[in-house]
């Protein structure tokens, strides 16, 4: 994609490509499948056939480089900020970020008084969904990622970007 | 003349409630052995209350033969007793034939299990001894419960009694008493009050422990002479940590404590100028407590490991290390066991102060405004 990104002119042609490889890539958000704390268990449970995150293109992978997504299921501690920042880095263009649960989006509980706690995981990755809740249903992390696969739509990854 | 014919065919259920169905049929009245065959069936569905019915109505004559009866009964009960306890010859002089014949088949039944027939007799027996035997058991009690005060400090409910002999009975067992309070604590809190009191339970255990404490300390006066810092009227020992590697090693291989289950390993900031180490430890094969306090200063916090005594030891000490920083020294493998390695400061201490950044994440202070 290297090849041809950013370099077009805005024309029907560009427009086409643009749209269908926005497309292709909102209906196949493949995630990163790690979880910090017990948001994760909501995770598995939005993952798992009752929600069944595939339905709407969302497989789990093992790897960084397999994976589109990252959610951030969970308190991030300072130890493990580092390590989630090497994750993010390892992880192929286009990449987008989840932030589920109030520790992830601000410290939640541990937002005043947790010393060792980061408070959201924004401070070492750029997010692009935050989900409220502790921990948020299935449902609302599910709305999360509709959200996403519509900002995902909006993009028009070709066309060459106005200085 | 209906109810005397009533009475009959009830006397007659009865009788056969209790095998006794010949007099039923031995009745010449053909009416009435029909209907007391039908009141048969309709008894035999719920003879006790049947029997409860109808022998409030029995004539007093019977009455008057049943209390015989069970007087009859009462002294062969007593005999019985006699005789499982060993006299015989109170029931060989018994003249009534009867009686005795009676007794002696009630021996053989009671033989069989003598402990149940005594409980089940003793309980019959004449109102006045029972008297008698309550008051001085209450008596007991009373005295044992002084005592126990006494032992706890509170000498003026013993002082206030009235009853000079209660009295003078109470100093008595207070003075031997003393000689080994817990020992006296333990038998009494076991024998007073059978029924499950919480508190007596927790008083209990606190006896127990105490023993224990004490009998540790005796034994250790051996090889540890001084080992042990506090008095044993308290529920933990307070050990010194100079020799506290050795002296964990005899509390496992000493037979008569056999510790050989470090249930939990912690420490605490005591506030001024000490950190403490905290051991709970339980023997499986005595199945008892006790709990060790190491104190060291917050300046050279050293504890020796025991983590060769107890295996387990090596990641509860880890712990203790990472989060207050006491070095336990011999300890083949020291290192922060939650926080990152190179993390500064021993978060559970009261004067800790967060770090600024980490790794070039700045660690934000307290959030303001937010309550």
């Amino acid at each position: 994609m290297g090849l041809l990104e950013n370099k077009f002119n805005d024309n029907i042609i560009v427009e086409k490509l643009d749209k269908l490889l926005s497309w292709s890539r909102s209906t196949s958000p493949w995630f990163f499948q790690f979880g910090t704390a017990c948001c994760a268990i909501e995770m598995m449970a939005a993952a798992a056939s009752r929600h069944d995150l595939m339905r709407i293109g969302m497989i789990p992978r093992s790897s960084p480089r397999q994976a589109d997504v990252m959610i951030v299921a969970g308190t991030v501690t300072m130890k493990m900020a580092i390590r989630v920042k090497k994750l993010y880095e390892q992880m192929a263009d286009p990449k987008y970020v989840v932030a589920m649960g109030s520790c992830a989006t601000s410290g939640g509980p541990y937002w005043q008084h947790g010393y060792h706690v980061l408070k959201g995981v924004d401070i070492v990755i750029p997010v692009d969904i935050y989900v409220p809740g502790c921990p948020p249903r299935p449902e609302a992390l599910i709305e999360g990622l509709l959200k996403l696969q519509e900002q995902i739509l909006q993009e028009r990854p070709l066309t060459r970007k106005m200085a | 003349m209906t109810s005397e014919r009533d009475k009959l065919i009830s006397e007659l259920v009865l009788k056969a409630l209790d095998g006794d169905l010949d007099s039923l049929n031995a009745v010449e009245d053909r009416v009435l052995r029909a209907k007391a065959k039908a009141a048969l069936v309709k008894a035999k569905k719920d003879p006790k209350a049947y029997k409860a019915q109808f022998s409030a109505v029995e004539s007093s004559t019977e009455k008057s033969g049943q209390k015989e009866l069970t007087e009859a009964e009462k002294k062969i009960s007593e005999l019985v007793l006699k005789a499982l306890d060993g006299d015989l010859d109170s029931l060989n002089a018994v003249e009534d034939r009867v009686l005795r014949s009676k007794a002696k088949a009630a021996l053989m039944k009671a033989k069989k299990d003598p402990e149940a027939y005594k409980a089940q007799f003793l309980a019959v027996e004449s109102s006045t001894e029972k008297l008698g035997q309550k008051k001085l058991t209450e008596s007991e009690k009373k005295i044992s419960e002084l005592v126990l005060k006494a032992l706890d400090g509170d000498l003026d409910s013993l002082n206030a009694v009235e009853d000079r002999v209660l009295r003078s009975k109470a100093k008595a067992a207070l003075v031997k008493a003393k000689k080994d309070p817990s020992g006296y604590k333990a038998q009494f809190l076991t024998s007073a009050n059978t029924d499950l009191n919480p508190i007596i339970e927790a008083k209990k255990t606190v006896a127990k422990i105490e023993t224990l404490n004490s009998k540790i300390k005796k034994l250790s006066m051996i090889s540890f002479p001084g080992i042990i810092l506090n008095d044993d009227d308290e529920l933990f020992l307070q050990v010194s940590p100079v020799n506290w590697y050795s002296f964990a090693g005899w509390l496992k291989s000493e037979p008569s404590l056999a510790f050989d289950s470090l249930q939990c390993q912690t420490g605490f900031d005591v506030g001024d100028e000490h950190l403490e180490a905290r051991y709970n430890l339980h023997s499986m094969s005595h199945d008892h407590y006790t709990e060790i306090r190491i104190r060291v200063s917050r300046k050279e916090p050293c504890i020796p490991s025991v983590e060769k005594v107890w295996r387990i030891a090596d990641w509860f000490e880890r712990e203790t290390y990472d989060m207050l920083g006491i070095d336990f020294s011999g300890h083949r493998d020291l290192r922060r066991i939650l926080l990152p390695e190179d993390w500064e400061g021993w978060p559970l201490r009261k004067d800790y102060k967060v770090q600024e950044t980490y790794h070039g994440i700045v660690i934000p202070k307290m959030k303001e405004g937010w309550e």
